[in-house]
């Protein structure tokens, strides 16, 4: 019967352009990586209104759609939820409080949109969509299926692929129940052994266990299946500077992303002391561009803008700091470290 | 070209002789169940399910008294998703004394939804339980089916909601259903969309 299932996947397979069939997707800006995750709820019972379990107010699909997808977001990225005082939880910051390898966020985008499972005897099914059945009887259950793997405890980008199919109820309170099947439209396995019920090693109390937490491990999980989808994200390099004279010290952090142009992009912030005198701090935007050998960056302040010419070895990046002609007395070193470069950035 | 792709598609589909929709699949489905396999086994029920409903019923009914322990969670399963008023609901009825919380609560849920008030009691009964049920993704325990259930077939509060201010505490909310219950079992009527007091 799979040989089936595979044979009819190929033949239909073969004629869908790949952008048709890409559902999980994937847009990276700088440093923040955004994974929208749209999903159909195709209800069994047509205009049929559920309760919201925290004020008791019976909604309407629309309402309901927005509720789902807020409170789901919510959960994912912040790590808490409207119930969260109620059941004494306290909340973990979600992703919003995790970054990958100490540069990246992650954020989600939920898009719920609830139809008739049925309208005028065919099935309605919305391209683009995670199709989910939506079945408000109470012994519902919550699964995504996933024909990548019959191993529920394997990562696979299949979100990213194809549409996914799955059943959810609307019984669930849409905190821990869709958090954790949202995981499962990111890609993400379960960190449980389903036929003992038992946590995976060291996995205790993730969304994809039996509890809440996202940790450095399961942004480390998601951003893998954001690059086994195909998305490459950018280098991204952290930096910093110092420059100074007997009159003044200055210095400074900064993160930067490198496209595959080579074009750079990045944020820092700038602190100024005078001897004997006080202090201040100030936003930088960094632009410029990459080549194998060097970094050719302008740190633009409110004071104006000045390039810096640093030469790369490898994952680091160590050079002069000069503020330019007519103010050679003031000098120092910038350093930066890759902190995503898997081969030699140089190379 | 969209009608090429229909027919091939159509042609593969028919060379493996149908989908899940097919004459049998029901019973196969529920006959099959195997705990051991539980997502497969799950997966080829519910298509079952969404493909007949009817089919997948009739079958549930004639494995509901099965010896195996995994067939029969598998019938009251399909039977709590297909019952209707009648033959099915009526077969899930005498599992509101099994000693089974799944078998409890599956039939609790179906009669409940249905707008049969003899499903209430065993949901406020688990408004404490910490079991886990089967077969759930991530796994939950009997309260929170408990919770949620009555919440959405009811107009009440009685502790369930998670209001600002308020608590989870199952046991006092549990003291509270009952109370409620004695007091207004009679009166409690269907709207068709939940249970209310009638005055």
């Amino acid at each position: 019967m799979k040989r089936c299932a595979l044979l009819v996947t190929l033949v239909a397979g073969l004629f869908i352009p790949a952008d048709a069939i890409a559902r999980t997707t994937v847009t990276v800006t700088g440093t923040e990586i955004v994974i929208r995750v749209p999903i159909q709820l195709a209800s069994m019972l047509e205009h049929q209104r559920m309760r919201n379990p925290i004020t008791g107010e019976r909604y309407d699909w629309a309402q309901l759609g927005e509720f789902i997808a807020r409170e789901s977001e919510r959960f994912w990225n912040e790590g808490t939820t409207g119930a969260d005082a109620f059941f004494g939880v306290t909340p973990s910051g979600g992703l919003s409080a995790v970054r990958y390898r100490d540069c990246f966020t992650i954020r989600i985008v939920v898009e719920v949109v609830i139809t008739p499972f049925v309208k005028a005897g065919r099935k309605v099914k919305l391209d683009g969509y995670h199709y989910m059945v939506f079945d408000s009887k109470p012994s519902g259950k919550m699964v995504v299926w996933d024909p990548a793997t019959p191993d529920p405890n394997v990562d696979t980008p299949s979100a990213y692929e194809r549409s996914l199919t799955g059943e959810w109820t609307s019984w669930e309170d849409y905190f821990g129940g869709a958090g954790h099947e949202l995981g499962h439209l990111l890609g993400l396995g379960d960190d449980y052994d389903h036929e003992s019920g038992e946590s995976l090693a060291g996995r205790d109390g993730t969304v994809m266990d039996k509890g809440r937490e996202i940790d450095q491990a399961i942004v480390e999980r998601i951003a893998g299946l954001v690059e086994a989808s195909g998305v490459t994200l950018p280098e991204c390099w952290h930096g910093t500077w110092s420059e100074g004279n007997a009159a003044m010290t200055a210095g400074g952090t900064f993160s930067l992303t490198v496209d595959a142009e080579g074009r750079v992009e990045g944020k820092g912030t700038g602190t100024q002391e005078v001897a004997g005198g006080g202090s201040a701090s100030y936003p930088l935007e960094i632009s410029g561009r990459r080549t194998p050998g060097e970094f050719r960056l302008v740190f633009a302040g409110s004071g104006g803008s000045l390039e810096v010419v640093t030469p790369i070895d490898g994952a680091t990046a160590r050079g002069p700091w000069r503020t330019g002609a007519g103010q050679a007395a003031y000098r120092g070193t910038i350093e930066l470290e890759c902190r995503t470069c898997r081969d030699d950035p140089g190379g | 070209m969209r009608r090429i792709v229909a027919t091939l598609v159509l042609l593969a589909a028919s060379a493996c002789g149908g989908g899940a929709g097919s004459s049998g699949s029901a019973d196969e489905a529920i006959a099959g169940f195997d705990a051991a396999q539980a997502e497969p086994s799950l997966h080829a029920l519910y298509d079952a399910i969404r493909a007949d409903s009817a089919e997948a019923r009739a079958a549930a009914l004639e494995h509901l008294g099965d010896n195996e322990r995994d067939v029969r969670w598998a019938s009251a399963f399909a039977l709590s998703l297909t019952a209707e008023r009648g033959e099915s609901l009526d077969a899930l009825r005498p599992l509101l004394r099994s000693r089974g919380l799944d078998e409890r609560l599956l039939a609790a849920g179906a009669l409940a939804f249905n707008g049969e008030k003899a499903g209430l009691p065993p949901l406020i009964e688990a408004i404490t339980s910490t079991e886990l049920l089967r077969f759930e993704d991530p796994p939950r325990p009997g309260w929170h089916y408990a919770r949620s259930t009555l919440i959405q077939l009811t107009d009440e509060d009685l502790g369930l909601l998670a209001r600002p201010g308020g608590r989870w505490d199952p046991e006092e909310t549990q003291a509270r259903w009952k109370a409620w219950w004695r007091r207004n079992e009679a009166r409690v009527a269907w709207t068709g969309e939940y249970f209310t007091v009638s005055p």
